[in-house]
């Protein structure tokens, strides 16, 4: 065995060998070099974005105290009339990019000038007209007292809007006739109305209602 | 090993948790939210000023609210003789009707709405003595009342904005709280 390895021969048959191992190397770089430089692909991620707004009278309203700011003056009117049916419209408008339902909570109640709710005094005064029949349901079930909530059977494609889902308000002359100790119930108080709109995605919408809303359409 | 089995098994829980709270979680929504409201003043005060002289009654009623209360009025006229009614600018039982007489009760009505600081611009005027039938007029010497009596209500509206009296609106008054 020592003398094969020690003979020439084997030595000139090992450097072959490497010299053959090297060619090989060689190729398989030469062979990947296309791989790599190859496919030169472009992708690009669209984010979508899911935004809601309620609008009055086509003018988006958001935050505390904008809405009803122009009530008595779209009416022609600078004094609260007692019951006098005030028009206005409050829609949902879709301001994303994608098709969304909504669904909006609305509460009406009594304030004093503190600013603190008055709940000694009856709520149901004030009356708003739903635009039910226009695509919006009431959820009798989730609606008590103050609180008016309304499902819009359709979804809202990007930029639109809903049907109004509220188109009047009215003070009930009932307010006029309640008197404790000679002072009248509702003087110096300001009746308030709270609106409040939840989106949702379209896709897999039944699925992404029952899990935003606990409840599909 | 027991404690081997609890590990796993809570680890097993926490991983089917862990996958049904990725769904919640995964679709889109959006919440907006706005509120306001409007002033309710509602302070109706008024007040009846009459006086006598030579035996006829003036009668002005004014309304003192010092806020945005409009009121309608009337006033009622009780007698125990018959009088003369001169009532421009109201509207009396009846259009015909210009007199009250004994036991009844004559109610004259307003025409114009009373703004906070207004008052009748036309008197409603009792003669006692003026009767155009003269077996009517009271006998000197003979002691006879005219009451005169008034009401307001606060000017409600219609549906369109329109203005109305309901004369049958009464107060639903309760007793303020530790009171009496």
């Amino acid at each position: 065995m020592k003398t094969i390895l020690r003979s020439p021969a084997f030595t000139v048959a090992l450097f072959a060998l490497a010299v053959v191992l090297l060619g090989f190397g060689t190729v398989g770089a030469v062979q990947a070099a296309p791989t790599l430089t190859s496919g030169d692909y472009r992708a690009q991620v669209q984010l979508t974005d899911i935004e809601t707004a309620i609008v009055e009278n086509g003018t988006v309203r958001e935050g505390d105290n904008k809405l009803l700011t122009t009530l008595l003056a779209d009416n022609g009117d600078e004094k609260l009339k007692i019951g006098k049916a005030y028009k206005t419209s409050l829609a949902v408008r879709n301001t994303g990019d994608i098709d969304e339902y909504v669904r909006v909570t609305v509460r009406a109640y009594w304030m004093n000038k503190a600013g603190t709710k008055v709940l000694d005094v009856d709520p149901s005064l004030i009356k708003l007209k739903f635009g039910t029949g226009s695509g919006w349901t009431i959820d009798e079930s989730a609606s008590k007292g103050e609180r008016t909530v309304l499902y819009y059977s359709k979804s809202i494609k990007p930029g639109q809007d809903t049907s109004s889902f509220v188109d009047s308000v009215t003070i009930d002359g009932a307010v006029a006739t309640a008197v404790t100790d000679r002072n009248y119930d509702y003087n110096d108080l300001q009746f308030r109305v709270e609106a409040e709109a939840d989106a949702v995605q379209t896709h897999n919408g039944e699925k992404a209602m029952t899990s935003a809303w606990g409840r599909t359409n | 090993m027991k404690r081997k089995i609890l590990l796993a098994a809570s680890l097993a829980v926490a991983l089917v948790l862990g996958m049904s709270i990725v769904p919640a979680g995964a679709y889109f929504t959006d919440t907006t939210e706005t509120n306001g409201g409007v002033d309710v003043t509602i302070t109706p005060s008024t007040d009846i000023h009459e006086w006598v002289t030579q035996g006829v009654k003036h009668v002005v009623i004014s309304n003192d609210a010092d806020a945005t209360s409009a009121v309608y009025v009337r006033a009622g006229v009780f007698t125990s003789v018959e009088v003369d009614i001169s009532h421009d600018g109201w509207t009396g039982p009846s259009n015909e009707a210009s007199w009250v007489g004994p036991t009844d009760l004559g109610w004259f009505y307003y025409d114009q709405i009373l703004q906070p600081g207004e008052s009748t611009d036309s008197e409603l005027i009792v003669d006692t003595l003026l009767r155009k039938k003269a077996e009517q007029k009271p006998e000197e010497g003979v002691n006879f009342n005219v009451i005169v009596m008034y009401e307001a209500t606060p000017v409600l509206y219609d549906a369109d904005g329109n203005p109305y009296a309901d004369w049958t609106l009464t107060q639903n008054e309760k007793p303020a709280e530790g009171g009496n």
